[in-house]
């Protein structure tokens, strides 16, 4: 479906009317510039359509520049839904790797000082971060620890030893999500994740080394204040997930969605957005036991972040202090949260789903670090190993997204499309001949990562500062990465 | 190999055709377009064991649902790669139910080269029909 009804509302905005198709709540609106638009499978359309009949649905569905056809919800899409209107909370809205995220680090290094280093960097950090298929952790959780941790997510990893106090500060929710329910998870969910905490995971998932150079910072005065604030500054992102623990508990509860939606009188087009109302006993169950994913993936990124720290003070023989590595701050992007946004003059508690998209909050709300109130919430828009990656920040214009923005490039091709085009092996070979080091797990999964497989990071992020959705702060350059 | 890859459907992810003569062989050739994408159709297989399992659901689409679920679960619970040997399937109005025999190998990175993981099976299109006396299935896996 490539609709005769899209209207080009603005350069960056596009609309599907209500009228589009019968069953629609709202619009649909797809932030893009022409060819970003012209980029998009149709099933982007199609699936925003779907996503406009949601119960409770508010003001519009709608897909970042950066989106690409999903299931249920395309990747890319947010739906703020109001649960006080009969309003749904839907496990194909949020995804299956529930709060897979990124965080980005600092450094007080710089490249003249890393350069001759990078290789040796990223062969150890492939040696000390599990990563691939059937790698497990060093810590198991279990029983009432993994109970525990399901409760505060990353702030148990510091109250164990993995980690800074201020650390937490710099995370959305500062790493620990209100509202998890350890009881609604399942003995399956609990069991598949058991080895798998500390873990990066395969397919997107990264962990790269990246350099700040001068000609790629948009915004100084932001960037100093977000700590990267010296010329060819080295930085950290990771790039993972609840892994199979949120896996099996999107699973649990498609299942039992699917059987009780009926019941409450909803009908979709699409059985991956089966749903139910978040005043339900169901819906309130997957709510408890989604909070308990993101806290895992909050969890999960920390004990990361502790390894990267590990490695560097090793391989230099400093203090992760001497070395200034300070998170600069963890996004998540597939999550369902309550918040509060301005509607018609009324503020509305709204719960808003974000499937392969980022909470982008403007300079002065509640929620942004203080440090970075007068600047907005940092963004970190994870790019191909390729081509870089953006540090961006939340601006006020995106109250028309329900402060939401781009999580990353958007795939261009399809992951077959792009193993026929590219060899890892080779791909591997002209990233280093370029000064990126590569290590990965799977040389077959390397391919389907290529830059070329993905969209102009350049033309998304561009098209999101366009749209008002987030500003540009610095443009991050990589030197070296993990795939897993 | 008895599936193929439907490439229009989705690109972050992967959307499967898969067929079988039988009910059961539907199941045994989903089990295998499972591990093929995961690892591709020529695949080492290493030393595995012999195991079982059985599920019941309220229709076969529900129960080839769980039967991928059950895979996706011994990989991540036990980095175990179950593939079924023999799957005996009944269904009815009042539901169905299947025994799996299957054999289970531990997954080696040195001899399991992944291209993929395959993170869950979405409801995105899920189908089974019967149809001129063969068994289809469409299945999109998460990755």
């Amino acid at each position: 479906m490539k609709p005769e009804q899209l209207q080009n509302i603005s350069e960056y905005c596009y609309e599907i009317p209500k009228s589009a198709r019968k069953g629609m709540r709202v619009p649909a609106r797809i932030y893009a510039n022409a060819e970003l638009i012209r980029s998009m499978d149709d099933a982007v359309f199609e699936q925003s359509v779907n996503v406009a009949m949601l119960p409770g649905i508010r003001k519009y569905a709608l897909c970042m520049p950066d989106g690409h056809s999903g299931y249920g919800f395309p990747v890319g899409g947010v739906a703020a839904i109001d649960p006080e209107d009969g309003g749904v909370i839907s496990p194909g809205g949020i995804g299956f790797d529930i709060n897979c995220g990124i965080r980005l680090m600092a450094t007080s290094l710089t490249l003249g000082e890393v350069r001759e280093h990078i290789q040796p960097l990223v062969d150890r950090l492939f040696a000390r971060v599990p990563s691939g298929v059937g790698a497990a952790g060093e810590i198991v959780l279990k029983g009432s620890k993994l109970d525990e941790a399901m409760v505060k997510g990353a702030r148990w990893a510091v109250q164990n030893g993995y980690g800074d106090q201020e650390d937490l500060e710099y995370c959305e929710e500062n790493g620990c999500m209100d509202g998890a329910d350890p009881q609604a998870v399942s003995q399956k969910a609990r069991e598949r994740g058991k080895n798998q905490t500390g873990t990066l995971g395969s397919g997107n998932h990264f962990l790269e080394i990246q350099v700040a150079k001068k000609a790629g910072i948009h915004d100084e005065k932001t960037a100093r204040a977000f700590g990267v604030d010296r010329d060819d500054q080295i930085l950290v992102m990771i790039h993972s997930g609840s892994r199979a623990t949120g896996h099996q508990i999107a699973t649990d509860y498609l299942q039992r969605f699917l059987s009780v939606q009926q019941r409450y009188g909803i009908s979709l087009p699409d059985r991956e957005l089966a749903c139910a109302p978040l005043h339900s006993d169901e819906g309130q169950a997957y709510f408890g036991a989604m909070n308990c994913a993101i806290n895992i993936a909050f969890l999960n990124r920390q004990l990361i972040m502790h390894r990267v720290r590990e490695v560097f003070a090793d391989h230099f023989n400093k203090s992760p202090r001497e070395l200034g590595l300070r998170l600069i701050y963890d996004v998540c992007h597939n999550t369902a949260k309550l918040e509060n946004h301005e509607m018609e003059g009324k503020t509305l508690k709204l719960l808003v789903h974000r499937k392969g998209a980022t909470r982008a909050f403007a300079p002065g709300m509640k929620g942004v670090p203080e440090r970075y109130m007068p600047y907005g919430q940092p963004v970190i828009v994870g790019g191909s190993m390729e081509t870089g990656s953006y540090l961006c920040t939340g601006t006020a214009p995106a109250r028309e997204s329900f402060y939401s923005t781009v999580h990353g490039s958007g795939r261009l091709m399809s992951r077959t499309q792009a193993r026929r085009r590219f060899n890892g092996r080779d791909l591997q070979r002209s990233l280093s001949e370029r000064g990126i080091h590569i290590r990965t797990a799977s040389f077959s999964g390397l391919a389907e990562e290529a830059g070329g497989a993905y969209k102009d990071i350049d033309a998304v992020v561009g098209a999101a500062f366009g749209a008002g959705l987030c500003a540009p702060v610095a443009r991050l350059v990589p030197l070296g990465s993990v795939k897993g | 190999m008895p599936f193929e890859e439907l490439e229009d459907v989705t690109s972050a992810d992967i959307a499967l055709r898969i067929f079988g003569g039988t009910v059961g062989e539907l199941f045994v050739s989903a089990g295998e377009a499972l591990r093929a994408v995961m690892l591709g159709g020529a695949a080492r297989r290493a030393e595995g064991m012999e195991i079982s399992f059985e599920l019941r659901a309220e229709s076969i689409e529900m129960l080839l649902f769980s039967f991928l679920n059950e895979l996706l679960f011994h990989k991540d619970s036990s980095a175990l790669l179950v593939s079924p040997t023999v799957v005996d399937v009944d269904h009815g109005p009042g539901g169905a139910s299947l025994r799996c025999a299957a054999v289970a190998e531990r997954i080696e990175p040195a001899l399991h080269d992944f291209i993929v993981d395959i993170k869950a099976v979405t409801m995105h299109r899920f189908s089974v029909c019967y149809e001129n006396g063969a068994w289809t299935a469409t299945v999109v896996f998460d990755v």
